[in-house]
């Protein structure tokens, strides 16, 4: 390195100096460095090559061509898609065989969220809790993946090889092909059942219900009417409504229709206001809500109803009176005369506007309400045969096929859609039978009990994935169209029995078609296409439907009375068997959302019991909670008490659609099974008598979500009745005298808007849709049995429901409570972080980053509405993480939260009214709760603005706020329970 | 020492018992010289068992979540608060006796001012931990801190009683370690001087901050000790005025009383009496301080807890007078309920122990008696405890909409945690009996019968003192 000079020094300090960093860094030394030889570190022009050469090649040599990656920029999108953005498709629901109009909000291509149809003439936008959270079980983890032979993985190809040639040996052989088939499946998949049927001339129709309600009706109308159909009602036309054992507005044919229908006919503001009746053996939604209400043992119905027949047959004008009295002659009802007469003579008096309807499966019941309706002029004014849904007349006999099933004739066996073995009372028999034919195979969502007791599974789309139509009311035409592409490797049913009839046509073409053919010439439109597109944009064509009047016939009712004898009763208990508003038939069990549901009445989630009244409680020593033994004729099961007040002493009541054994890993094993307890005699009824009550070992607690039952005469539901009201608009809510109130705070200022909320309690009936909606939209974790047992479910808006009066006839209240969003929040002012605040729109906020969790707020909270996360509640599964709404965080353990007023929505409807410019409509924002009430009893808006709906109704004298006296300023408003008493 | 030696007949010394005052040194300083015993070991072993399952049960708690204990969407507060109160309420007595006896010239506090200030302190940090511990995300528990952030203008709550709890405790704390140390400054010379070892000379200097015994160091340490009892004075007061507020200022009938704040401070210092006569009946049996600490004490202290039950006893009637009288729907079902609902046993544990247990210190003979006075002292601890569950559990459980009454049960993990902070608190306590002088040397000499005797008075007055020489004369 001879050009590397050596660097001189001439004194200690300069060489010191030199070395020195901070000279060095130093931007101006002091001494400007003079010539070449005095600078530091000095690199000449040779060196600075050298080493830059060096760099730039180690530089070079660390690089690699990196794997290449193209990314597109989102330039040419799909069309109408935008990220973040959500869509809404009409549909039609299917979680019941009501069919009620849905819309869908699709996000990045995954509904999240289903919420009633507006446009939609029979639910009017409204939709029930199992109908929302039938978005859940889209994203069931236990959902059948693809199609298997006997749970043996297969491919479609295979499958339908399979079922071909099963099918076509049996029509070669002559033996009999069996389809067995829910009784509602919608007109086009009727089309296809009778292609299928025309295909395979061996093939007859068989076909289920789990809970048998449109059978026994349409049974009845056939005898009576010649007409097997099932009517459409009317409840809104009707002024007297007595209901025998229907539970209308919770589990029975249509409840959101009816509740719809029936919160119209019930309005105080209208001064309109039908009058309810219910008989029924336990208490039910519908007899939650009634006017007056009469308990019997189920096997009493008839008879009740018989007498009723009679004693208006006395006093009817109708022309065949003389005839129907003797006809409608049985056994007396164990119920009072008066209370008979006071039924009958409330009916006539609303003659031609009265209606009576039946929810039991007994034949001789249906045929006597069909009579009763008759004499109160009912059908074509509160019930029409005319615009009723029309079942398969042709249809064998269940009784039938079991029999055939057993000789072993069937050839081939289609089930689509039902679950015999786990929902009939021969379930077991039926397994065991079910694989006995040389082709069996089930289409159903997931490998249930009798998919798994038949040879092939066809795994089918949710109904969210697949096309479809329904004719709920004749003439309306409601569609079903995929909201999401299918997750997994499943296919339609009805694409499934197209292809096995050898049909070449796709569903969709073959629904298209047929529509094309059927319905469209009926609507009047100029073309095809345009009608079809608007159908699928609304989810509905009302069209005019022509059909032909049918009218009553005495003789059938007397042939048909004669033919079905009274039940004989014995002596003991008798066992009602009832679906629950969560469970319902228990096909939608592997859910969380509906486990974790309250039920209206007794407030129990996860799983069933036995309810039985306080006296026969108190009489065998029976305490809640209690393990007890229901033996009947049947078999025996055992479970937990459940002290129920509103009970027929004489009966045990205990829900269906639990004791799941193959519904997946939610509902396996909760609760028990009480569909083999149903009586089985030719016909499947849901009681039985002589069932006797013995105690078992041991207590389970029951989870439930409100233990107190009393409203320890607190101000808090408030009710007047009608005949009150009507003289008095503030009865029930007379003006409390309250001290001045004065703040030390200076009030707040709502500037702008200023939500506030108004709850009818009068229309409300309690049915719980509004807290699945909420738990849908805000991300609501599901806690579990042992969680809600230690009282810390999540729902952000519960339903209070409150007895009053004596346990044998107890008055009910509903009460939906959800965060008052207090003007002087109690919250607020305690939290020391500030993680709970009051926003300029006069909402209650809650911050869950901030929050550290003291529960500081909840403790201070009048109405206990705060929930808290005393876990990391797990969104694990990547499938059921997709239900979650992305415009909602989702919490942490250790925060509290709470309801929002669905801030979220909010803050879309004001951002879209500012792009387009305009002022925030009233009525433009809705809660979750108030979109999919389907009794409209929840109304949200802007309390600044004095023309708003809310404004409105909080002006009412029915208006009232709980805890006026703490001071707090609610900005939620309940409205008087008005009664017709 | 006979009669004619006293002052006054009025005013009996308060230590009886003739000792020099190189006794009382050797006395007291005992403990901490000579190797502990199987007695103390026995405790230690006990506490300090009782505290890691303490920590255990924390930790799991932290790492799993709150749901471990047996709270619901109804009982926000029960095992935690409760404890926090119960321990907050233990500290009083140190402060009193420390402070307010000491601005009274109560001399009798003496003897046992030290032991109860530690247990002050020590109460006061088992205290801390369930503020902290009760969060549901407690690594976050800084935020309750007014300090300057990065999240934009956010800042805490002066509006929340739980912001006054952080001020009001860690102001507490503050001023009684200072007090308690200061207080220990001669003491620990004295120690220091006796040290035989060089590390713990070593300590000991360090620690006694170069007390040199002189009479301007007395002079002046004793000014600081009236300025700082004069400053924990309010600190009494104030400290469980604003805990009660965490109640009083809330909406929650049963919690919404204005009578909270006294009512407080005398259920405080009722139970901190009783805390200190427990530890006192022991301290002075295991280390044969009977002398030291009398009977007379123990009497005096009685007296404090007739006068303090009372009040507290007065409150509860006031409380249900309140109650009946605002003929508010709420506050009366509140009331009913605590006595006779579903955690009425509670209640009446509570009476028992707090109003009726107090009534046989009436007695000459029962608060005399060292091992009654123990026994009653264990049951107004017990009675003090669950005078703030009842507070707390019964006025949450049941409170405005009965649809959200629910009952609460505690879990294991909440009762392993009481116990272990009475591990804490016993750990702590035994170590301090230990390690520093339990009681205050040069205090005890001051009111010891040789101390009193007109020589030494005279003495005394001569040379400008109240009190012998302690520190380097001592020794």
């Amino acid at each position: 390195m001879s050009d590397r000079l050596p660097q001189y020094w001439q004194t200690l300090a300069e060489r010191a100096r030199k070395l020195d960093p901070e000279e060095l860094s130093r931007e101006f030394p002091e001494e400007l460095p003079v010539g070449p030889l005095r600078q530091p570190f000095s690199f000449d022009r040779r060196g600075f090559f050298k080493a830059m050469g060096l760099s730039a090649a180690a530089a070079l040599a660390a690089c690699q061509r990196a794997p290449k990656q193209k990314i597109l920029p989102f330039v040419r999108k799909p069309e109408e898609v935008t990220p973040g953005v959500p869509l809404w498709y009409a549909s039609t629901c299917a979680a019941c065989p009501a069919s009620c109009g849905i819309l869908l909000k699709v996000r990045d291509g995954r509904p999240i969220k289903v919420e009633g149809n507006e446009a939609h003439p029979l639910s009017s936008g409204g939709v029930c809790a199992a109908g929302q959270a039938s978005l859940l079980s889209l994203y069931d983890a236990s959902r059948a993946r693809g199609p298997s032979f006997g749970g043996t993985p297969t491919s479609w190809a295979a499958l339908d090889e399979a079922v071909r040639r099963g099918l076509l040996a049996a029509k070669a052989q002559g033996r009999p092909i069996r389809l067995l088939l829910p009784w509602v499946l919608g007109p086009s998949a009727e089309a296809a059942v009778a292609r299928f049927l025309e295909v395979y001339p061996t093939a007859k129709t068989v076909r289920y219900e789990a809970i048998p309600a449109r059978e026994p009706i349409a049974s009845a109308h056939r005898e009576t009417h010649g007409a097997f159909v099932v009517p459409d009602y009317r409840f809104e036309k009707a002024k007297v409504i007595a209901s025998f054992g229907a539970d209308f507005l919770g589990t029975w044919l249509s409840p959101v229709a009816f509740t719809r229908q029936y919160s119209a006919g019930r309005s105080p503001e209208a001064k309109r206001m039908s009058k309810h009746f219910q008989l029924e053996a336990a208490m039910s939604l519908t007899g939650s809500n009634a006017d007056r209400r009469l308990v019997l043992p189920p096997s009493d119905f008839a008879p009740a109803l018989g007498a009723l027949v009679s004693l208006l047959a006395q006093r009817s004008a109708h022309p065949q009176t003389e005839a129907i009295a003797p006809a409608a002659h049985g056994p007396r009802p164990a119920l009072s005369t008066e209370a008979l007469e006071e039924v009958a003579s409330a009916l006539l008096s609303a003659r031609g506007e009265a209606l009576v309807v039946c929810g039991s499966g007994s034949l001789r019941a249906q045929l006597l309400a069909n009579a009763a309706n008759e004499l109160l002029g009912a059908y074509g004014h509160t019930l029409s045969l005319e615009l009723g849904l029309p079942l398969d007349g042709l249809a064998l006999p269940f009784e039938d096929f079991l029999a055939e099933l057993r000789s072993g004739a069937v050839g081939a066996l289609v089930a689509l859609g039902v679950n015999p073995v786990y929902s009939h009372p021969r379930g077991e028999e039926l397994s065991s039978l079910l694989s006995k034919p040389p082709l069996s195979v089930c289409a159903s969502d997931r490998l249930d009990e009798t998919a798994a007791a038949m040879a092939h599974h066809a795994a089918t789309h949710s109904f969210l994935e697949d096309w479809g139509d329904e004719e709920p009311r004749r003439g309306l035409f409601s569609v079903r169209q995929p909201a999401v592409a299918p997750l997994f490797d499943t296919r339609g049913p009805f694409e499934s029995l197209l292809a096995w009839a050898g049909i070449e046509q796709g569903w969709y073409d073959f629904l298209r078609a047929r529509w094309e053919r059927e319905v469209f010439p009926r609507s009047g439109a100029a073309s095809f296409e345009p009608f079809w597109e608007g159908a699928v944009q609304l989810g509905v064509a009302d069209l005019p439907s022509p059909a032909e009047p049918a009218s009553f016939r005495l003789g059938g009712l007397e042939q048909a009375l004669s033919e079905a004898p009274p039940p004989s009763r014995k002596d003991g208990l008798e066992l009602f068997l009832y679906p629950k508003v969560s469970i319902g038939d228990g096909s939608l069990a592997n859910n969380g959302w509906l486990q974790e549901l309250p039920d209206p009445i007794t407030k129990a989630t996860w799983g069933n019991y036995v309810q039985l009244s306080p006296p026969l409680a108190a009489s065998m020593g029976i305490e809640e909670g209690r393990m007890l033994t229901v033996s009947t004729e049947a078999g025996s099961l055992t479970l937990p008490a459940q002290v129920q007040v509103g009970l027929h002493p004489r009966v045990v009541a205990v829900a269906l659609g639990y004791g799941r054994t193959k519904a997946g890993t939610v509902a396996n094993g909760v609760g028990r099974n009480a569909y083999p307890l149903a009586t089985e005699a030719g016909r499947v009824s849901l009681a039985a008598s002589g069932a006797s009550l013995s105690l078992a070992e041991g207590k389970k607690k029951l989870a439930l979500s409100q233990t107190h039952h009393s409203a320890e005469g607190r101000p808090i539901v408030k009710q007047a009745s009608f005949g009150e009201l009507l003289a008095d608009p503030r009865a029930g809510n007379e003006a409390e005298e309250l001290p001045t109130r004065r703040s030390m705070w200076p009030l707040h200022s709502y500037l702008g808007r200023r939500w506030g909320m108004a709850v009818d309690l009068t229309a409300c009936t309690g049915c719980a849709s509004c807290i699945v909606s909420c738990q849908a939209e805000n991300n609501i974790s599901v806690v579990g049995e042992e969680e809600v047992r230690r009282r810390r479910e999540m729902h952000w808006l519960r339903i209070d429901r409150y007895y009053a009066g004596p346990p044998e006839a107890p008055e009910v209240v509903h009460q939906p409570m959800m965060c008052q969003h207090c003007e002087n929040a109690p919250c607020e002012t305690v939290c020391p972080v500030l993680a709970t605040v009051h926003s300029g729109e006069g909402l209650n906020q809650q911050v869950y980053n901030r929050c550290v969790g003291t529960r500081y707020c909840a403790n201070n909270c009048p109405p206990k509405v705060r929930r808290f996360n005393w876990f990391d509640y797990p969104h694990a599964d990547p499938l059921e993480r997709m239900v979650l709404n992305p415009e909602v965080a989702v919490r942490t353990r250790g925060v509290m939260e709470k309801c929002s007023m669905c801030i979220q929505r909010i803050e879309e409807e004001k951002a879209r009214a500012k792009r387009e410019g305009r002022p925030l409509l009233d009525g433009e924002v809705r809660t979750a709760c108030q979109q999919s009430c389907p009794a409209k009893a929840i109304v949200f808006g802007d309390l600044n603005d004095p023309k708003s709906e809310v404004s409105r109704l909080i002006r009412l004298g029915r208006a009232y706020k709980l805890f006026e006296e703490l001071n707090a300023g609610s900005q939620v408003s309940y409205l008087t329970r008005i009664r017709n008493t | 020492m006979s009669e004619s030696t006293h002052l006054s007949s009025l005013r009996e010394p308060l230590v009886a018992e003739q000792r020099s005052l190189h006794q009382l040194t050797e006395e007291i300083c005992a403990p901490m010289e000579r190797r502990p015993g199987g007695l103390w070991w026995a405790a230690f072993l006990l506490a300090f068992a009782a505290l890691a399952m303490g920590v255990g049960m924390v930790a799991y708690q932290i790492k799993t979540g709150i749901g471990v204990w047996g709270l619901n969407k109804t009982v926000g507060w029960a095992f935690d608060i409760t404890n926090f109160v119960f321990w907050v309420g233990i500290g009083h007595a140190g402060t009193l006796i420390s402070a307010i006896l000491f601005l009274f010239r109560q001399k009798w506090r003496t003897s046992i001012n030290r032991a109860a200030e530690a247990m002050t302190l020590f109460a006061v940090t088992c205290a801390a931990i369930f503020p902290v511990i009760h969060m549901g995300r407690p690594w976050l528990a800084f935020w309750m801190l007014p300090y300057p952030n990065s999240r934009g203008s956010l800042w805490v709550n002066f509006r929340s009683p739980l912001l006054w709890d952080v001020f009001a405790i860690s102001t507490y704390f503050t001023i009684s370690a200072v007090f308690w140390y200061v207080g220990l400054v001669p003491d620990l010379a004295t120690v220091r001087d006796r040290a035989k070892s060089k590390l713990r000379r070593l300590v000991f200097s360090v620690l006694s901050l170069g007390w040199n015994g002189s009479s301007r160091t007395w002079s002046r340490y004793e000014t600081v000790y009236l300025l700082l009892a004069g400053l924990a004075t309010p600190l009494v007061v104030s400290v469980h005025t604003i805990v009660s507020m965490d109640f009083a200022t809330s909406v929650i009938p049963g919690w919404h009383a204005t009578l909270f704040p006294p009512y407080f401070v005398a259920g405080a210092i009722f139970s901190g009496f009783a805390m200190v006569l427990t530890l006192m009946v022991i301290t002075r049996k295991v280390f044969r301080l009977e002398h030291l600490i009398t009977r007379r004490h123990l009497e005096n202290m009685c007296k404090v807890i007739i006068v303090t039950g009372g009040i507290v006893g007065l409150a509860y009637g006031t409380e249900f007078f309140t109650a009946w009288y605002s003929g508010n729907l709420y506050e009366r079902f509140a009331f009913a309920n605590r006595a006779f609902g579903p955690y009425g046993w509670a209640y009446w544990v509570m009476v028992s122990c707090n109003v009726v247990a107090p009534q046989l210190f009436w007695f000459k003979r029962v608060r005399t008696t060292p091992a009654v006075i123990f026994l009653l002292s264990l049951a107004i601890n017990v009675g003090m405890w669950f005078e703030r569950f009842v507070i707390i559990v019964t006025s949450l459980h049941r409170d405005f909409l009965p649809s959200s009454w629910a009952m609460y049960t505690p879990t294991v993990i909440e009762v392993g945690t009481l116990i272990g902070t009475f591990g804490l608190f016993f750990t702590c306590f035994l170590l301090f009996a230990r390690l520093l002088p339990a009681l205050s040397i040069g205090e005890v000499k001051a009111v010891a019968a040789y101390a009193q005797s007109p020589v030494a008075q005279l003495a005394a007055a001569s040379s400008g003192e109240k009190k012998p020489k302690s520190g380097r004369a001592a020794a």
